[in-house]
């Protein structure tokens, strides 16, 4: 898959885990193993270029006598995630145009 | 591999990162490791899971990588502003950070001074049994029977106490340490984040 398509994909789906309630690290790779298997250090990159482009939140609490981080996402986020479906909309119609093609073939 | 082998070695991939995004890096993979371990793995598997460290450093993407680059250049430059403020607000701010770091030590000290109390009770108690059954010892020896047994009676009640006496010194101790640790690593997890802001 484009690197560029994936990276966008990626960034969707971590977006998608936290939407409806703040998560950590381990969590959002286990609620995406069913959809996308993430290793540490991408999904560490993920989480900082979304936190650098303001579309999630950081904050730091303790759990169980260590700290843990607890990601949260922004508006701009949620954002993201509405632009990402009218996008896959018009990917879809040109997904069914390209399939189509294949099959008049 | 175990989780102190395994952050160490990461932290050698990492060096020539800056060292704030080197440390949040490692506390990412640390909160990781704690995780699995407290779902139930261990922590040669909570390792083993995540331990592919030539994925790891790692797969520093140029645009985080370059933000983060200049996050850190921003952060050493203060304004002249800031400068200003900092050296006209000397009076005040210092004697607030002075009293707040007064307090926050103060309170550890008190802290550990308790720990510290609760391990002599517990020496008293040890070292009390030990002396009842040799003083009784002493005392039947030297004819007086009865009050020597009540003495060695004393000692197995005393040595009873000295060990309800540890098991609560060692829960207080673990329990501070971590609340310390904790502390610790929240007061620098503010700062760092103060700093970046």
């Amino acid at each position: 898959m484009d690197n560029q398509l994936k990276r966008g994909l990626l960034d969707v789906c971590v977006l998608a885990a936290i939407k409806n309630e703040e998560s950590y690290g381990y969590k959002i790779i286990k609620d995406l193993k069913p959809c996308v298997e993430l290793s540490e250090s991408t999904l560490y990159t993920i989480l900082k270029r979304l936190e650098n482009a303001g579309m999630l939140t950081v904050r730091t609490a303790e759990h169980s006598g260590r700290l843990r981080k607890y990601y949260r996402i922004t508006k701009a986020g949620l954002g993201r995630i509405e632009d990402f479906k009218d996008e896959w909309k018009a990917v879809m119609t040109i997904y069914s145009f390209v399939t189509k093609e294949d099959i008049d073939e | 591999m175990n989780k102190n082998d395994f952050l160490e070695e990461l932290r050698n991939k990492l060096s020539s990162l800056p060292d704030d995004e080197r440390d949040e890096r490692i506390a990412f993979y640390c909160e990781m490791i704690d995780d699995r371990i407290e779902e139930g793995l261990s922590e040669e598997a909570a390792v083993a899971e995540i331990s592919d460290l030539d994925d790891t450093p790692y797969n520093t993407d140029s645009s985080a990588q370059n933000t983060s680059s200049k996050k850190t250049d921003r952060k050493r430059k203060l304004s002249a502003v800031e400068i200003t403020l900092l050296i006209v607000g000397f009076p005040i701010w210092l004697p607030i950070l002075v009293s707040v770091f007064a307090v926050y030590i103060s309170l550890f000290a008190a802290l550990w001074s308790v720990v510290v109390s609760l391990w002599s009770v517990f020496a008293s108690l040890a070292a009390t049994s030990l002396g009842c059954v040799a003083g009784g010892v002493v005392i039947i020896a030297g004819g007086e029977t009865l009050p020597g047994i009540a003495l060695i009676a004393a000692g197995p009640v005393c040595a009873g106490l000295s060990i309800l006496m540890f098991m609560l010194c060692t829960l207080v101790t673990k329990a501070s340490a971590r609340l310390c640790a904790a502390t610790v690593c929240a007061v620098k997890a503010w700062f760092k984040k103060w700093r970046s802001a």
